[in-house]
């Protein structure tokens, strides 16, 4: 056990970070693995790793540790069920087959609806590097926690906001918006 | 504004400061330089602040895990393990004995993971990504030319694009990543090689500037890698300097030494600020030798001149005093220069080390460059033995860089251009 310092205080620790995480790392892990049950083991898993580490050692990483250690453990499960591809680099062309609904894009009338639902269509790695960016991670820690170099993060991030922007329906909505909100700056797309 | 959803590589890192600096993730220094981009580039005012919108929505939308329930079993679980830990720390003995049960379970749950996954690794065929690269190959109507060079291919570490390698360029980055070459002409691209390759790549590579680098986690990084062209199309509308992969290799420890000869360009037309930068760069590589490395530095003005003989890496003050003590003067005779670099670097030749001249000039050479000219003749020959050439253009404007890129790109090495020294940071070390 590598715990320091008093037991109690430990546990306090543990059980508080289990307070404050395990909706957000569950919800992180499913969107991995797509799957509630196997989440929610990889989460269990992380906590019952944190009971045994130190405090200290930690020291205030504490998120991108547990996001870490999810992740992991999610890869090793996709790779135990032979998916590991999804979160490789093969991933680009498989956005094509996985473009969001016609019918469903022309009902989203607000901006922010559908970039929620385009980001749900992004490719795993794209997606992932949004949801650390929203889970209030700076590049720096999604790079430790997705094994990257934060230069590469910097890029994958560009390139989802990309797709994200470029996707012809959004760029009706910003027009749209645009025109409703600031009629004297037209747009020049 | 491109609609092209795979922009090429080497365009990636600075695009993607514009997005950095919409989430707030920029040094104050970079966001200067986005911020006079900003001003002066047409359209990118407009792309940042749709980035800022639709970074705003996306914030605004956030999940809410307070719908997610908290699971008891987890709670549960996490208490029993306390509970065990109080126990086990009143009674130390079955603590040991549980924790070597432990230790005994974990081993044999890894062990039978471990041999549960290797099935699981071989049979998982990566088949899209195979397809993919198969697509990728020139159709019938666009056949490899037989002359090409060519010849292999690899998968990117981070899009699943192929990347065309010409034929010594793929076989340096296999010694240096033990990674598999793929033979584009044979057409068997077998599904377990690319993934191999694949999984070399993405720990190995990350993309830089024009192209891919070598990186490895806590390596360090000194020697310029190889530089080539693809005369065939990687994706429609890409540029011609997209074809174009320069790949940066760090030195880890497993990596051999180096054998560096500078040929450093004194002449009267290096400004005094390009070789204060010069000194700068140099200093800055020759602090990441060690005393398995040797420098030599050849100066060329009026004549050319040995300033340092090989000297061990080790030896920080003497390689620092010889920098120092560069002085401009004369014009440039790059020719006897380039003559004399070889000639050192052939002389103290690390056999499996890397072996490189590294000219770094303003561009005004003196001498023409052709393709059967002596001077490319020596290059040449002297990439086959090993000796690479690598190119640092220094300062700003009035470079020749298709003269200097010619030189790198028959030298089997790679060409930079340092303008700064943050990017000859980025370059060197």
């Amino acid at each position: 056990m590598a715990n320091d310092g008093n037991g109690c205080d430990h546990r306090e620790w543990v059980l508080s970070a289990l307070d404050e995480y395990e909706g957000r790392l569950t919800r992180y892990v499913r969107r991995i693995l797509g799957d509630e049950e196997a989440a929610r083991d990889a989460v269990q898993h992380a906590f019952l790793r944190l009971c045994d580490q130190s405090q200290t050692e930690l020291n205030g990483r504490l998120a991108p540790w547990l996001y870490t250690v999810c992740r992991n453990k999610a890869l090793d499960s996709l790779r135990l069920n032979g998916r590991h591809e999804s979160l490789d680099g093969s991933q680009t062309h498989e956005i094509a087959g996985r473009e969001p609904d016609p019918a469903l894009a022309a009902e989203r009338e607000d901006l922010g609806s559908w970039l929620r639902e385009l980001v749900e269509a992004l490719p795993t790695k794209l997606r992932e590097v949004i949801d650390l960016w929203l889970d209030g991670f700076s590049y720096t820690e999604g790079a430790e926690i997705t094994n990257r170099t934060p230069s590469h993060v910097r890029v994958v991030v560009h390139r989802a906001m990309t797709k994200l922007r470029e996707h012809p329906r959004t760029r009706e909505l910003l027009r749209d918006e645009s025109s409703t909100e600031q009629c004297s700056q037209p747009s020049t797309m | 504004m491109s609609d092209k959803p795979n922009t090429a590589n080497n365009d990636d890192q600075r695009a993607a400061r514009l997005t950095a600096c919409v989430l707030d993730e920029l040094s104050s220094a970079e966001r200067t330089e986005v911020e006079a981009d900003l001003a002066s580039v047409p359209g990118k005012r407009q792309a940042y602040e749709e980035l800022t919108q639709i970074a705003e929505e996306l914030q605004a939308g956030k999940w809410d895990d307070s719908s997610i329930e908290r699971s008891s079993t987890l709670r549960t679980a996490v208490l029993e393990r306390f509970s065990e830990t109080d126990q086990t720390v009143e009674l130390p003995k079955s603590r040991k004995t549980f924790s070597r049960r432990r230790w005994a379970l974990v081993i044999t749950i890894s062990a039978a993971l471990l041999l549960l996954a290797i099935p699981f690794q071989r049979t998982m065929v990566p088949e899209r990504l195979a397809n993919n690269i198969k697509n990728w190959l020139p159709t019938q109507a666009q056949p490899v030319p037989e002359d090409a060079d060519v010849a292999y291919i690899m998968a990117s570490p981070s899009e699943g694009q192929p990347v065309v390698l010409t034929k010594p360029e793929a076989e340096a980055l296999a010694t240096l990543t033990n990674a598999p070459i793929v033979n584009l002409r044979d057409r068997e691209v077998s599904a377990e090689l690319v993934e191999q390759v694949q999984e070399h790549l993405r720990q190995d590579l990350v993309t830089y500037g024009d192209g891919l680098c070598l990186s490895r986690a806590g390596g360090r990084r000194s020697v310029l890698g190889q530089y080539g062209s693809c005369p065939m199309p990687v994706a429609a509308g890409a540029s011609d300097r997209a074809h174009r992969f320069e790949r940066q290799r760090r030195c880890s420890k497993r990596v051999a030494a180096s054998n560096l000869v500078f040929l450093l360009d004194v002449s009267g037309s290096m400004q005094d600020a390009n070789k204060l930068l010069l000194k700068q760069a140099m200093k800055l590589l020759t602090d990441q030798l060690t005393e398995n490395d040797r420098v030599t530095i050849v100066t060329y003005a009026g004549d050319a001149g040995l300033t340092l003989d090989t000297t061990n890496g080790e030896s920080k003050e003497t390689i620092h005093a010889a920098i120092d003590a560069l002085n401009a003067n004369g014009s440039t005779n790059g020719s006897a220069g380039i003559q004399l670099a070889y000639e050192k670097a052939t002389g103290s030749f690390i056999k499996d080390g890397a072996n490189r001249v590294i000219l770094a000039t303003d561009g005004d050479l003196n001498v023409s460059v052709t393709e059967d000219d002596d001077l490319v003749k020596l290059i040449t020959d002297k990439a086959k033995s090993g000796v690479f050439l690598t190119v640092l253009g220094f300062g700003e404007g009035n470079l020749k860089d298709g003269k200097l890129e010619k030189l790198a790109d028959n030298g089997n090495g790679m060409y930079a251009y340092i303008d700064s020294l943050r990017e000859a940071r980025k370059v060197l070390v």
